[in-house]
């Protein structure tokens, strides 16, 4: 066909194809005429524009085209490589690529990277990156990335690891900046990975979004350890691998010098202040731009891209990041206890928020002055600055300040508008208006949703003296408003509450603090409810929460139980005397109840009667089952209650932990293993989780696995915890025959110079271990005039099994009323 | 189908262009050919068989990545489209090219338009039918090319990048209404052709 024909025929049918197709038939005779050629091709053309839409052949070629990229044909879904059979592609790194595949012989799913390239062809250095990757393999951590294997496949190394279900640090920052409890919740794991290697000599250098997993229960692991060092791969200059990632450089790497630990937290800095920010502290253009900038440069001032980062936090992504490592934190451990002190704060910060907005809101707007006489303004300003200070001691009530509420004076705004503005739900405003000494007032409240009146009131007074006038009204009104805004309930309970703000403040501090169990927090927050109650002594709450400080104290055996649990018995009651409808105050009665008077009718009552009064009260059900059930033998109602509270509060990493410790009472060990595991995967920093492993192993007699889960454990706990752990662990290194080791623990226990008390019943734990059965018998008894903290958990502990029969052990039980 | 090394082929492709747009199209060309290669080929890894490619996503990491540079070379994003359409074609080609290489039994050659260092392609695995199939597309399209370059730029947009006609539009800076038939004329044209 000549080239001017062809363009002939596709003008030719580009017209004809614009056509309704019953019009193509005339057109094409019309414009061919006698050129027969001409008329056959056009015909043939269209016929084809409507077999190829028929057929879909440009869709289906597409997707055939676009099918072209594929998986690259060395490896197939299906092959086998040693124990691994491989299920596909799993990502691409900097090295190659990673595949999805399954150990056969152990039926889990596994990661398998293969390394490529020419890197690896010299053995030295072959030699010397697989030292090292090995060394990295031998990390044991939650949060990095556990190696299996590392191997050869036809003379091509790969990396079997654990195969982690969930997306990059990358992918997720895709989305944006993270939330900042979330971005707290990972900078921690990061750290906590990063120390474990940092102990072991070990540095990663490419600490990257990339490098960062978080697993599909949201925990953090770190990714390519010991693979940085590839020989080459550090090297800037050599070659184009390292684009794109010279951002998380240090600056003493990327001038190639010799890199420790400090170099890891300058990345951790970057990769910190990227979660925050979604930003990078150090842009250019091009690669060599950012190096210049990370060499030379400050970073980008964050409070520039995002407002609500706390100052702290600013500071410490500013210390990671200085240019010179002696400059930065000594360590990734001393960055982890800095970002969690801010954490609390924050978490506090945002308890105080969430607080507040679930409460009712209102605000007072000025009165109008109705009367010619302007001085009338003062008597107007006046009543409603009082009404915001009266309302302002309502407990469960948020009230917009004074400044902001009369922001709006003389301005032609609506209500709902205001209420838009000032975030509040309900709008009090009035009228004033004078005659002579007649003073009509009336208030209304208003929806500031719908600008609906919920509530109005005329009050007609004698004006004697203004001041009187106000305080009435403003007391007059607020009653009303406790009522309307609050539910009469609620205003009920208010008379056992507080009206006192800064009591309430106190309060919700003392219960962040008492959420938290710690020893430290714990004595803070009975602090700081006492301070609520030196504020207003009736504030039942406070008192309640004083209750449970103490009875924590006991339990988690801080103190000795015999000294905290009277103490808790007064304030609970005191509670219950001022609201009897206050359910955690009745769990801390029922506590020492039975852990105090042995008295365990009287503890169900108490439990039952917590429970009834609030069903959702999970602690209360988890409390009653592990504490009052258990120890009474009674397993089988401990699991049913324990499951409700589970129901209740599913993702309580205490609640599932108690259910485990009641399953290894119960001697179902598997079931307690699984609990403890689950545990852990959730939360891999809680320690009793560690500890309930530990106390099954034991019974699997896997002593040494037992005894690292009780180091574990007790590392995570910190020295600030109670010797339940360290009794534990010396039971369990008994066990092992390792016996200097459980008595060097067993007298570690003597030195209270840190003012630690140290149980008698963890005392007894360890001589029983040791078959000193007298000594153990010996401690018991002193536990049980301590009131300590699981003396009454003698009755199930496995470990105690041997004592069974003996008559002193009978005695034992007998005086706590645990007898048969 | 021919047979001359794909070195030859691109180079003489791209001497086709520089003659057909001018030499700073020719740049552009190369350059957006280099960087989308580098990127399909790294994106191929992270696959799934049940995977296709996804062309626009892969455009777009092109566009980001040349933006970068302080004079990326082209007057508007439209412009880079423009572009881009023909180094996905050229890409796919060549992916095409090799395959049938292979099947040859011959050895893969590195395609470079330029010195710098790029990974190999070796592992493209795609059916031979796809890839006749894709040579008999592109023989197709440049017998069209021949007659009515406009209408080939078309398909180099919609089929190749997977824009849809109004981006196509923009692109080409002509009506939608001309992108429409064209469309229509071109696929009718290969169907044609292939059929």
């Amino acid at each position: 066909m000549r080239a001017d024909r062809g363009k002939a025929l596709i003008v030719l049918l580009g017209e004809v194809l614009a056509l309704p197709s019953e019009r193509r038939a005339a057109y094409v005779d019309e414009v061919c005429g006698d050129d027969t050629g001409l008329k056959a091709e056009l015909l043939r053309l269209i016929e084809s524009a409507d077999e190829a839409e028929n057929i879909g052949f440009f869709a289906d070629l597409g997707r055939r085209v676009q099918d072209v990229l594929q998986p690259p044909e060395e490896f197939r879904v299906g092959e086998r490589i040693g124990p691994y059979e491989l299920e596909g592609i799993a990502g691409r790194g900097g090295m190659g690529v990673v595949y999805r595949a399954r150990d056969l012989t152990l039926q889990r799913p596994v990661a398998l990277k293969f390394l490529t390239g020419p890197l690896l062809a010299n053995t030295e250095s072959r030699q010397r990156f697989l030292n090292e990757a090995r060394a990295a393999a031998g990390l044991g951590h939650p949060n990095i990335c556990t190696v299996y294997e590392i191997n050869e496949h036809a003379g091509t190394p790969f990396i079997a690891m654990a195969f982690i279900d969930g997306v990059s640090l990358k992918e997720l920052e895709k989305k944006g900046p993270l939330d900042l409890a979330e971005a707290l919740r990972l900078g921690m794991q990061i750290c906590e990975g990063l120390q474990a290697a940092h102990e072991k000599g070990i540095v990663h250098r490419d600490i990257k979004p990339a490098n960062l997993m978080i697993s599909s229960h949201g925990r953090l692991i770190i990714t390519d350890f010991g693979l940085a060092k590839l020989p080459g791969t550090d090297d800037l200059s050599k070659s184009g691998t390292t684009r794109g990632t010279v951002a998380y450089m240090s600056p003493e790497q990327a001038l190639g010098k010799e890199v420790d630990p400090r170099s890891d937290l300058w990345s951790l800095g970057v990769v910190l202040y990227e979660m925050f920010t979604a930003a990078r502290p150090f842009e250019g253009r091009s690669e060599y731009e950012v190096i210049q900038a990370i060499l030379n440069g400050d970073p980008r001032p964050m409070e520039s891209i995002r407002s609500d980062i706390p100052k702290e936090l600013r500071g410490l992504v500013y210390r990671l990041l200085a240019r010179k490592p002696r400059d930065r934190y000594v360590s990734a451990q001393a960055v982890l206890v800095e970002l969690r002190a801010i954490d609390s704060t924050v978490r506090l910060r945002m308890e105080m928020t969430r607080v507040a907005q679930s409460m009712p809101s209102i605000a007072v707007l000025p009165f109008v002055n109705m009367s010619a006489d302007p001085e009338n303004d003062f008597f107007c300003e006046g009543l409603a600055e009082e009404l915001i200070n009266d309302l302002a001691n309502v407990s469960g009530l948020r009230v917009v300040a004074r400044t902001s509420s009369f922001a709006f004076k003389n301005k032609a705004l609506n209500v709902q508008e205001i209420g838009r503005k000032l975030q509040v739900d309900h709008i009090l405003e009035g009228s004033v208006r004078k005659a002579g000494r007649q003073v009509r007032i009336v208030a209304q409240l208003v929806n500031a949703a719908d600008g609906y009146h919920i509530w109005s009131q005329r009050y007609d007074r004698v004006l004697d003296d203004v001041f009187d006038v106000q305080d009435e009204l403003a007391l007059n009104i607020v009653e009303v408003l406790k009522i309307k805004l609050l539910g009469s309930q609620k205003a009920e309970i208010l008379k056992h509450t507080t009206t006192n703000g800064q009591a309430f403040e106190l309060y919700l501090k003392a219960r962040f603090h008492w959420n938290r169990r710690t020893q430290q927090d714990l004595e803070q927050a009975a602090e700081l409810a006492e301070q609520a109650l030196s504020l207003d002594p009736d504030y039942a709450k406070a008192l309640s929460c004083l209750a449970d400080c103490r009875m924590l104290t006991g339990l988690y055996g801080y103190r000795r139980g015999a000294d905290v649990y009277p103490l808790a018995r007064e304030a609970a009651q005191r509670a219950i005397d001022l609201d009897p409808f206050l359910e955690e105050a009745y769990s801390s009665l029922g506590a020492s109840r039975a852990f105090c008077d042995w008295d365990w009718a009287g503890a169900e009552r108490a439990c039952r009667k917590a429970i009834s009064l609030n069903s959702n009260y999970s602690t209360g059900h988890s409390f009653f089952a592990g504490f009052i059930l258990a120890a009474q033998r009674r397993v089988d109602e401990a699991l049913n209650e324990i499951a409700i509270a589970q129901q209740i509060d599913p993702l309580s990493f205490v609640i599932q932990t108690a259910s485990g410790i009641i399953q290894w009472q119960a001697r179902q060990y598997e079931k307690a293993f699984e609990t403890a595991s689950r545990v852990i995967e959730q939360n891999p920093r809680f320690w009793l989780a560690f500890a309930l492993r530990g106390l099954v192993y034991e019974q699997w007699e896997q002593f040494e696995d037992a005894i690292q889960a009780f180091e574990k454990a007790n590392e995570l706990a910190g020295s600030r915890s109670s010797t339940l752990g360290l009794g534990m662990l010396g039971h369990a290194l008994a066990s092992a025959g390792r016996n200097k080791h459980a008595e060097a623990v067993l007298s570690a226990m003597d030195d209270d110079s840190d003012g630690r008390y140290a149980s008698p019943y963890d005392r007894a734990v360890i001589c029983v271990g040791l078959g000193r059965v007298d000594a153990a018998l010996d401690w018991l008894e002193r536990s049980v005039d301590d009131r300590s903290s699981w003396t009454a958990l003698v009755n199930v502990d496995p470990r105690f099994e041997r004592l069974e029969g003996l008559p002193r052990f009978a005695v034992i039980r007998a005086s706590m009323n645990l007898g048969d | 189908m021919n047979s001359e090394d794909q070195t030859g082929d691109i180079t003489r492709h791209l001497h086709a262009i520089e003659a057909a747009e001018g030499p700073a199209f020719a740049r552009l060309f190369s350059l957006v050919y280099n960087e989308m290669y580098r990127i399909a080929a790294a994106q191929r890894a992270r696959w799934n068989g049940d995977f296709t490619l996804n062309t626009t996503a892969l455009v777009h990491e092109v566009y980001e990545k040349l933006s970068r540079s302080p004079n990326p070379g082209w007057e508007s994003r439209a412009h880079f489209f423009a572009v881009a359409a023909r180094a996905m074609r050229q890409v796919l080609y060549t992916y095409a090219e090799q395959k049938n290489a292979l099947k040859r039994g011959g050895e893969v050659q590195r395609v470079s338009l330029d010195d710098e260092e790029r990974e190999p392609a070796g592992d493209v695995t795609f059916s031979d039918e796809q890839s006749l199939q894709l040579m008999a597309m592109e023989d197709a399209l440049r017998r069209l090319e021949a007659h009515s370059p406009r209408e080939s730029r078309i398909v180099e947009c919609r089929f190749y990048l997977g824009l849809s006609v109004e981006e196509t539009a923009e692109a080409m800076g002509i009506s939608t209404a001309t992108v429409k038939r064209g469309w229509a004329v071109a696929k009718a044209w290969l169907y044609n052709e292939i059929k």
